[in-house]
């Protein structure tokens, strides 16, 4: 028996071995094309951390993330261009009135939908005067109450129409980019509800529903009819949401991806693969100060506190922690911005003896108490910051929202909030909209940020703009306006047989999808 | 035997009616409701109660269970609350992939396991201990991590099979085949020993039975007794722990499907219950439970066909 025993187990290794050598036979390279081999461009696939169509195919039940999926179905009145500046997509010029309470918009009306009917102004005001759908996300500023509310959106006449503001909105396009500016064709305006599975656009990709499984696999294919076409150099784009950052990366490495979005701690795998590695940086997460006149307790109106919590924190070790790959910083602006000043990293540097003189000199030698509600997101940096504020004596109760509501409304009610993402390619957006914005529920003055501000605005070279800029994120550094933590990065891994290294717009996380070239 | 299965199936019928009124029980006690879930946090409180009284929320609950139920027997199991799709011909594309992986997962996990229980109670002595030690190790296993180190060596190193995917079989037998070898694979190694400590504890309970001695004793090859009598005696709980791994992977094998980014079953049901999309929990609980039925159905058939005893009683 022993003998049986041992022939079959000898044969079960040969078939094994066998499947593995017909397996071996039947692998590709899943690497890409050899070297100085034509690239293969009939289909280029991304790996994405989430699923891009999880709502149905409307794309402003969507934000920012999503731009990539949805900017080849649809086309949007603006657009980023590849240094991330805004410029007109569907519209070809505009202009705002005197005290810039209205935006003229006058359209390319050439833009076709899958109907055949091509962009109208009335189709434009159909699309915006949907502001007030609750489920359409990317609307909701634009709606009533909202922080850029549209009052009126007149048709002037087939190609013009004419937003107007409740207040002046200088910038205001920087809104209409995709998702809030994407334009729905006809069918899918009058009805939103057939978004829900069938997308209407008129940008030059289409999905095939046929190759399409929801959650696991989108395929965008060219129509080849559309003039803008000839910019997406591949004839086919397939989304794979990968949920599991591991499996995400292990497809980019054996190459059944040819890019994916990848988490900061992973680079060195990637790296050490061999797969190509690029890092997108510009935004800059942040602790927020709501509280900046004291009125919650007189510690808040004085900078010192927050130089103090700023200094107390050891950001090499907690980026290090919590978000390995990340770049610790004390600046406001990331690194490569004009305004970045490398001395305020030295004079805010992990010193926990200086954050309690800083304390005491406040008038606060045993530090203080104070609570800070927080979401799951944000738990484990909250948790890491505690003990290094419990050390200089302040002592910091995290208590986990029990909605998205009582998150907003801590503005009013507590000193602190965050970590904020900040980017910094519209400065003054960050200035008005965010901290003299939503942040600032007690209306508090600060002279230094106001002024370096408007040395911005008024900034007519690129000196004066590096000068108005260093002096902003000196001024809001030093206030404690905001307690910056550290740079995130965006890094993919992409097959650098396949796909040339990717650029991104600014800041932003996600590359253009038409700017995704073939390898050379 | 044609009257023990129309029992059974008229139980099945009542289990499924049990267990979906208690799924749609739930489903109204969790809090959320579909005009909450479907407009999303910026919905005033008129247009969720607008949108819950459209489809019916506010209805009496046996009323709503009742046109959910006829709305079933008719093979429509509603839409979903997030993006509006039949939720039918969503779960009709996933179930191959969760049934093909379940199905793999333990057909392959039985062959080892039921190989290693034989072999161990079979051969007894330091071969046992080797199997049992090695089964523990199995048992002991994270499902995730062998995956991820399954991935490493023959996705990563060897380049030899996908890391990720699912492709149809009607698209490419060939890729569909090699889609599945490591999760089967995962799951085959980390259920067999399972199967393994079930089998070798029936197995030495068969091999001590009285008749086993009496065929031993009048010279009946051994490969006989084990393979034909001894194995049959067993196969009973063996059966059992079987079918048990097969409804576990069934709607357990959420970890296997985001590891490998597969379209199933799992991956939905997380997806559903992570948005409260209410009908589609409801339609998913409704599959599941219908294929523990299913399965046990089959399971109490083939034992009355495997034991006599069973029949006459």
């Amino acid at each position: 028996m022993s003998r049986i025993t041992t022939a079959r187990g000898a044969a079960v290794i040969a078939a094994v071995a066998a499947s593995a050598l017909v397996l071996s036979a039947c692998s590709g390279s899943g690497g890409g094309g050899e070297s100085g081999a034509p690239v293969d461009t009939s289909k280029l696939i991304i790996g994405l951390d989430s699923d891009q169509a999880a709502l149905g195919y409307d794309p402003v039940r969507y934000g920012t993330g999503q731009r990539m999926f949805f900017e080849g179905i649809y086309d949007s009145l603006f657009r980023l261009d590849e240094e991330g500046q805004v410029v007109p997509d569907l519209v070809t010029s505009f202009e705002y009135n005197e005290d810039s309470t209205q935006l003229t918009l006058d359209l390319d009306t050439e833009a076709t939908f899958d109907d055949g009917s091509t962009l109208t102004a009335d189709l434009v005001k159909q699309n915006l005067d949907a502001r007030g759908g609750a489920d359409l996300s990317a609307y909701s500023g634009f709606a009533e109450g909202g922080q850029n509310e549209i009052s009126d959106v007149t048709v002037v006449d087939d190609d013009t129409v004419t937003l107007t503001f409740t207040r002046p909105q200088a910038g205001f396009e920087a809104n209409l980019v995709m998702p809030g500016g994407a334009i729905v064709g006809p069918t899918g305006a009058a009805d939103r509800a057939t978004l829900d599975s069938t997308p209407d656009g008129s940008g030059p990709l289409s999905i095939d529903a046929d190759a399409t499984v929801k959650g696991n696999s989108y395929l965008l294919v060219k129509k080849e009819d559309n003039p803008d076409a000839e910019n997406y150099p591949f004839d086919s784009y397939e989304f794979r949401p990968i949920l599991d950052p591991q499996a995400r990366v292990n497809a980019a490495i054996s190459g059944e991806v040819d890019l994916a979005n990848i988490g900061s701690d992973q680079q060195a795998q990637v790296e050490s693969a061999g797969t190509g590695l690029v890092a997108n940086g510009g935004t800059v997460q942040n602790i927020i100060a709501f509280d900046k006149k004291g009125a919650l307790g007189p510690q808040w109106a004085d900078p010192r506190v927050y130089q103090a919590l700023s200094m107390a924190i050891d950001r090499e070790t907690y980026v290090g922690a919590v978000h390995p790959g990340n770049l610790p910083t004390a600046n406001a602006m990331p690194a490569d911005s004009p305004g970045f000043l490398p001395e305020l990293d030295e004079q805010y540097a992990y010193d926990p003896e200086g954050a309690k003189e800083l304390l005491a000199e406040a008038g606060y030698p045993d530090g203080f108490a104070f609570d800070f509600t927080i979401n799951q997101g944000s738990q484990r940096d909250l948790e890491a910051l505690q003990p290094y504020w419990e050390a200089i004596g302040v002592k910091m109760t995290l208590k986990n929202a029990a909605s998205t509501e009582e998150l907003f409304a801590v503005v009013s009610t507590e000193p602190l909030g965050g970590p904020l993402p900040l980017t910094w390619t519209n400065p003054l957006g960050n200035v008005f909209g965010v901290l003299f914005g939503f942040a600032n529920f007690h209306k508090a003055e600060n002279p230094d940020i106001q002024a370096a501000a408007g040395a911005y605005g008024a900034a007519q070279d690129d000196a004066a703009k590096e000068t108005a800029l260093q002096d902003l994120n000196r001024a809001i550094v030093d206030s404690g306006w905001l307690i910056p933590l550290y740079e995130q990065l965006s890094p993919w891994a992409y097959n650098e047989a396949k796909v040339a290294e990717l650029t991104f717009p600014g800041a932003e996380s996600f590359p253009i999808l038409s700017a995704i070239q073939p390898a050379s | 035997m044609l009257i023990f299965v129309l029992k059974r199936v008229a139980w099945a019928i009542l289990t499924l009616l049990i267990a979906s009124w208690i799924a749609f029980v739930l489903v109204h006690l969790s809090g959320s409701t579909p005009g909450g879930v479907a407009l999303g946090q910026s919905a005033t409180p008129e247009q969720v109660f607008a949108y819950n009284e459209s489809v019916g929320w506010y209805d009496p609950w046996i009323q709503q269970y009742l046109a959910w139920v006829g709305q079933v027997l008719q093979g429509n199991l509603g839409v979903s609350l997030i993006d509006g799709r039949p939720i039918g011909p969503d779960i009709a594309k996933r179930l191959p992939v969760t049934a093909a992986l379940a199905l793999g997962g333990t057909i392959l996990s039985a062959v080892i396991g039921i190989v290693l229980g034989v072999v161990a109670a079979v051969r007894g002595g330091a071969v046992d201990r080797a199997i049992t030690v090695i089964t523990g190790i199995m048992l002991s296993l994270p499902a995730f991590w062998v995956g991820i180190l399954l991935v490493y060596v023959f996705a990563v190193q060897m380049r030899l099979l996908p890391a990720t995917g699912f492709v149809p079989f009607d698209v490419s037998p060939e890729k569909w085949f090699k889609s599945l070898v490591l999760p089967v694979l995962t799951i085959a190694l980390t259920s067999a020993g399972f199967i393994a400590r079930q089998t070798r504890a029936s197995m030495a309970e068969s091999l001590a039975q009285e008749h086993i001695r009496t065929l031993r004793a009048v010279g009946t090859p051994t490969n006989r007794i084990v393979y034909v009598h001894a194995l049959r005696g067993a196969s009973l709980p063996i059966l059992a722990s079987v079918a048990v791994q097969f409804i576990v992977l069934f709607g357990g094998s959420v970890m296997i499907e985001l590891l490998f980014a597969l379209p199933g079953i799992g991956q939905a049901m997380q997806a559903a219950v992570g948005s409260a999309d209410l009908p589609f929990v409801q339609a998913l609980v409704l599959v599941a439970t219908l294929v523990v039925v299913f399965v046990n159905v089959l399971l109490e058939t083939l034992n009355r066909t495997l034991d006599p005893k069973l029949r006459t009683s």
